[in-house]
C-alpha cells in the first residue's frame, strides 16, 4: 500500500479545496430587473389576489354574471366614455372659445360618443354568433388538423376535423361509453385506469360525471374544448378570436367609422343647411324691408 | 342502402356507438346521387342538383375544408401567435389596432377628404389621431406588461395565489381548469386586466396626446401655427389744427 501517495492526494485535494474559486452560473439580475420582478409579484399578490378574494368582488360578480360574454366590449366602451367625458369637460371649460362654440363642440363630442357606443354594441351583437361559434369552430377544426395530438383520439376514437360539428354532438356520449369500456377492461380505481384517465386529461371520476349533464346538440366549440378535448392552447386561441373581434369592431367604430365617415359629412351637411337657412332668412328680411318702404 | 360507420374503433375494439346509431357516407349514397335524405337515411325527394355538402347523419361537414383562404390563414403560425397575443395582452392589442386604424388609416382619410377651406382643421385632426395612437401604443406596451405577466402567472397556478376565492368565482375547487370554466372569472380577469388602462392610464395618455399635437403638426405635416397679428388700432386725433383747413382760411372774422 502506498500510503504516502494517498496522503499526498488528500493533502493536495485539501489545498485545492481551500484555494479553489467558486464558479457561479446563476442569472445576473440587475437592480432594474429585480424591481420589475418585484412589481410583478406585488401585482399578483396585492392587486389581483386581493380583488379576487374581496367581498366587493363577490357581490359585483353575483350581479354581473350575465355580462360575461362581451366583457371586453364593455371595458372598451367604459374607457371611451371616460376619455370622451374628459374631452367634453375640457371643451366646456375652454375660455379661448365663445360660449356658443363651446356648446356646439361639446354636443358634437357627445353625439360622436353616443353614435359610436350604440354602433359598437349593435355590430358586436350581430357578429357574435358568426365569430364566437361558426368562425371559432372552423378555426378549431383547422388547429386540430395541424395539431392532431390535441384531438383526444384516445377518448373519442379516430375522427376527421372536417366532421367537427358531428363529433361535438356525439362527444359526451362517446366519452362516457369509452370510460365505461375502460373501467370494464382495466378495472375500477386501478392504477392502469388512472393512467388512462391522465392520458385523456380527465383527472377525476367526477369530470366524467359532469359529461352526463351536457347536451351534445347544444355544445359550443368553447365548451367542447374545455370539457372534452381539454387543450389549453386551443382554449386560449378561441378566447383570442372573441377578444380580437370585440377590439377590432370597437376600435374601427370609435376611432374611424364614426369620426371620419359619419360625423364629418354630418357636420358639413349641418353647415350647409345652416348656411341655406341664413340665406333664406336674409332674403325674407330684405323682402320685408322693401314692403315697408313701399307701404 | 348500406351506410358505413364513421371509424370510431380504437385498438381495443371499441364499438362505433353506444346506441348503435351508425352514420357515414358511401360513394353511391343518397346524397351522392343527388337525393335529399331524411335523418334516418330514407329517400325523401329527388333533387336534380348535386348535393352541395357532405352529409354525415344530420350535421354537415365543413365545406371545402382546408381549401378556403380562411383555412390557410387559420393554419398559419402567425394566426396562432396573434390570437395568443390578443388573449394574453388585450390592452396592448387594442393599442396596436388603434395604431393602425387611428395612426395611419384615419389621418390618410382625413387629409384625402379635406376641402380647401378645412385643410388646416384636417391636419389638426390627423395630428391628434396620430398622437393618440402612438402614445397609446407605447404607453400600453410598457405600462401594461407587468399586469399581463401577473395575470398569466395567476391563471397558471391559481391555487397558489387566490385560494379562498372559490365562493366569489362560483367554483367548488380552485384550479386552472375550474378557473377557465368559470364565467365569473372571465368578468373579473377582464376588468382587472383592462381596468388600469381604462381608469388610470387612459386619462394620462389623453393629456399627453394633446401635448404632442403641436410637434406632430410641425415635424410630420410641416405646419406651424402662425402668431396672430394684432389688428391696427385707430387712435382718434386729439389736436386738430383748424387754421390748416381751407374753409377756415377763407373766413375773415373779427369785430368791425
Amino acid at each position: 500500500m502506498q500510503v504516502s501517495s494517498i496522503n499526498n492526494i488528500s493533502y493536495n485535494n485539501h489545498i485545492k479545496r481551500n484555494n479553489a474559486q467558486p464558479t457561479f452560473t446563476g442569472i445576473k439580475v440587475t437592480p432594474i430587473a429585480r424591481e420589475y420582478f418585484n412589481a410583478i409579484d406585488w401585482l399578483t399578490n396585492k392587486y389581483y389576489a386581493k380583488f379576487y378574494k374581496s367581498k366587493l368582488a363577490g357581490k359585483f360578480l353575483e350581479k354581473t354574471s350575465k355580462f360575461a360574454d362581451n366583457m371586453t366590449t364593455h371595458m372598451m366602451v367604459l374607457g371611451s366614455t371616460v376619455i370622451s367625458g374628459m374631452y367634453i369637460m375640457r371643451t366646456l371649460q375652454n375660455d379661448k372659445l365663445d360660449k356658443e362654440k363651446r356648446k356646439t363642440l361639446a354636443i358634437n363630442d357627445t353625439l360622436t360618443w353616443g353614435v359610436s357606443t350604440a354602433g359598437t354594441y349593435i355590430v358586436d351583437g350581430k357578429l357574435r354568433n358568426l365569430f364566437d361559434n361558426k368562425m371559432a369552430t372552423r378555426y378549431a377544426a383547422n388547429y386540430l388538423a395541424k395539431h392532431p395530438e390535441d384531438m383526444n383520439k384516445e377518448l373519442l376514437g379516430e375522427w376527421d376535423p372536417a366532421n367537427i360539428r358531428q363529433v361535438m354532438q356525439e362527444a359526451p356520449q362517446r366519452a362516457l361509453a369509452k370510460y365505461a369500456e375502460m373501467k370494464k377492461t382495466l378495472g375500477e380505481n386501478t392504477p392502469e385506469l388512472k393512467e388512462w384517465m391522465k392520458r385523456v386529461r380527465f383527472k377525476e371520476d367526477r369530470h366524467f360525471k359532469e359529461l352526463e349533464e351536457i347536451d351534445g346538440s347544444k355544445l359550443k366549440i368553447k365548451d367542447f374544448n374545455m370539457d372534452i378535448l381539454k387543450s389549453p392552447k386551443l382554449s386560449n386561441q378561441i378566447k383570442g378570436i372573441s377578444i380580437l373581434k370585440s377590439l377590432f369592431i370597437g376600435t374601427m367604430i370609435y376611432r374611424y367609422l364614426v369620426p371620419v365617415l359619419i360625423m364629418k359629412p354630418a357636420n358639413k351637411l349641418g353647415a350647409y343647411i345652416h348656411a341655406k337657412n341664413a340665406e333664406k332668412a336674409k332674403t325674407e328680411q330684405a323682402d320685408a324691408k322693401k314692403l315697408e318702404k313701399t307701404a | 342502402m348500406k351506410i358505413q360507420a364513421i371509424n370510431y374503433e380504437t385498438k381495443s375494439g371499441f364499438p362505433s356507438g353506444p346506441s348503435g346509431f351508425k352514420v357515414g357516407m358511401q360513394e353511391n349514397s343518397i346524397v351522392a346521387q343527388g337525393y335529399n335524405a331524411n335523418l334516418d337515411g330514407s329517400r325523401a325527394s329527388k333533387s336534380t342538383s348535386k348535393a352541395a355538402v357532405s352529409f354525415t347523419g344530420g350535421v354537415a361537414k365543413l365545406e371545402q375544408f382546408g381549401e378556403k383562404l380562411f383555412d390557410k390563414i387559420a393554419r398559419s403560425e402567425a394566426a396562432e401567435k396573434a390570437l395568443n397575443f390578443f388573449n394574453d395582452k388585450p390592452v396592448v392589442g387594442q393599442s396596436l389596432i388603434s395604431l393602425i386604424v387611428a395612426g395611419a388609416i384615419r389621418p390618410a382619410t382625413n387629409i384625402a377628404m379635406a376641402g380647401k377651406d378645412d385643410k388646416e382643421d384636417s391636419l389638426y385632426a390627423a395630428s391628434h389621431a396620430i398622437s393618440s395612437a402612438v402614445i397609446g401604443f407605447l404607453a400600453s406596451s410598457v405600462l401594461m406588461a407587468p399586469f399581463d405577466i401577473a395575470a398569466k402567472r395567476l391563471a397558471k397556478r391559481p391555487q397558489r395565489y387566490i385560494k379562498g376565492a372559490e365562493e366569489n368565482l362560483g367554483i367548488k375547487k380552485m384550479g386552472a381548469r375550474q378557473l377557465e370554466k368559470s364565467s365569473r372569472n372571465g368578468i373579473i380577469s377582464t376588468i382587472l386586466k383592462m381596468g388600469p388602462d381604462t381608469f388610470v392610464f387612459g386619462i394620462a395618455k389623453a393629456m399627453l396626446t394633446i401635448a404632442l399635437i403641436p410637434p406632430i403638426l410641425k415635424y410630420v405635416f410641416h405646419v406651424e401655427k402662425k402668431p396672430k397679428t394684432k389688428p391696427e388700432t385707430v387712435t382718434p386725433k386729439t389736436n386738430i389744427d383748424f387754421c390748416d383747413k381751407p374753409v377756415f382760411q377763407q373766413f375773415k372774422g373779427g369785430l368791425k
